[in-house]
């Protein structure tokens, strides 16, 4: 069984989707649909006969569970609850977690941001990222300016020197590429810059992984800028970020989850091809490490 | 010769020192604005462009300029004020292209202000200048 043609519905908000469709593009024809009536689906559907069908819960009329049954196609549905006939669900959904064929759609690692990865740049400044929708009491922020070598960034106007103004993609880049240290305040960089070889200290007060420092308070914060900038701990953040750096290289990003929706599907091949062009980025990154 | 970048010549202590300046050195003033009370050469901004000295701004506006003066010897971002805290947004191609900039070379006005640019720029501070210190303005002219 193999795939040569999918249909996606470009509604589908869902960020699995967005990030993996380069990779999809690399193995079979992607036919992206940008109108969602049913009429459209069902014309989409007649005039490229797909073999794996991404829809949302609107979309599954009886038409189109009637083209699922008769073609045999694969249907993978983004919805907050188990359909019947779906083959793979993509999900919000907490509650859906542990299901089997599920995905839930969180925020993972993508690996295309190693190919910004600048060996050249000295990593020197500790970066903070701030947007309008970081939930973040304002006196942290007021105490790093006011106490520590930071550099601020993000959409968010800090009213202090050291904003340094709104980067673009490209630009958010370069300053990962020259970071040491990233504070994360819940806008999910500490990703991207693990991949780019900058040591995340991240704002939870919830329970993660050792390899991390975190902080919920001033007294928190302190300590781990603390030990992030005490030069006796440095060997010790670079065991940690490479640890960090295997985990998100090896599980937790777009392509290993897409790996996982092939298989599930029953794919092989195209489960086989995924690994191939996963494998090739990593051992890229390996012989340029 | 030194060249000067300004909006208009309102500061009145920077205008007693560029006249002081201009009595025993070249200089060239470049502004959009009249300014009769400078006793030097005054062109219009873009005759800058022409420019192969040593230029000096102490405007945040006029220093996204600076790195496009491609005859300039030396240019010079004299930081008064941190005035990047002003604009309503700031895209940080802009910082990219002043205080960031390789090829822009800073000038503070109080030693309390070297810490944290240097911070902030990974950059020396060239010289501390105190209100257009007219021995500092001599200092780079020889330089």
């Amino acid at each position: 069984m193999s795939v040569s043609k999918v249909l996606i519905n470009n509604k589908i908000n869902s960020r699995i989707l967005q990030k993996t469709i380069p990779y999809m593009q690399r193995m079979f024809e992607v036919v992206i649909l940008n109108q969602d009536g049913e009429n459209e689906i069902i014309k989409a559907l007649n005039e490229t006969k797909p073999d794996v069908l991404f829809i949302t819960k609107d979309n599954w009329s009886n038409a189109v569970q009637a083209y699922r049954n008769i073609n045999k196609c694969k249907v993978v549905m983004f919805a907050d609850e188990i359909v019947n006939n779906v083959d793979f669900t993509i999900t919000n959904n907490i509650d859906l977690l542990s299901t089997p064929n599920t995905h839930m759609d969180l925020v993972l690692a993508d690996l295309s941001v190693m190919n910004y990865l600048d060996r050249d740049v000295e990593k020197t400044d500790v970066s903070l990222f701030i947007n309008d929708n970081t939930d973040i009491p304002s006196y942290i922020v007021d105490f790093l300016c006011q106490n520590y070598n930071v550099k601020i960034y993000g959409n968010k106007k800090i009213n202090s020197p050291r904003y340094l103004g709104i980067p673009n993609s490209i630009e958010k880049m370069e300053i990962l590429n020259k970071s040491k240290v990233i504070i994360d305040l819940g806008t999910y960089d500490y990703m991207d810059a693990i991949l780019l070889g900058c040591y995340p200290v991240v704002y939870t007060n919830t329970s993660i992984p050792e390899e991390f420092t975190s902080f919920d308070d001033l007294i928190s914060i302190s300590e781990a800028m603390d030990y992030v900038q005490d030069e006796s701990n440095q060997e010790d953040i670079k065991n940690k970020l490479s640890s960090l750096y295997g985990h998100f290289l090896q599980t937790n990003n777009y392509l290993s989850a897409l790996i996982n929706i092939f298989n599930n599907l029953g794919y092989a091949e195209q489960t086989k091809k995924l690994f191939e062009i996963k494998g090739e980025i990593i051992n890229d990154r390996i012989s340029n490490r | 010769m030194i060249g000067f970048l300004i909006d208009n010549a309102n500061d009145a202590q920077m205008v007693n020192s560029i006249n002081q300046f201009a009595k025993h050195n070249l200089c060239h003033v470049f502004s959009s604005a009249l300014t009769p009370n400078l006793l030097c050469n005054t062109m219009q901004r873009y005759e800058a462009f022409h420019f192969n000295g040593k230029i000096i701004t102490d405007g945040f506006r006029l220093s996204q300029q600076l790195k496009h003066l491609g005859y300039c010897k030396k240019r010079y971002y004299y930081i008064k004020s941190y005035e990047w805290m002003n604009t309503q947004r700031l895209p940080y191609s802009i910082m990219k292209n002043t205080l960031l900039h390789p090829n822009i070379e800073l000038i503070v006005n109080d030693h309390s202000q070297v810490k944290l640019i240097e911070e902030l720029t990974n950059k020396k501070i060239k010289y501390v200048m105190n209100n257009w210190d007219v021995n500092v303005l001599r200092q780079i002219a020889d330089e």
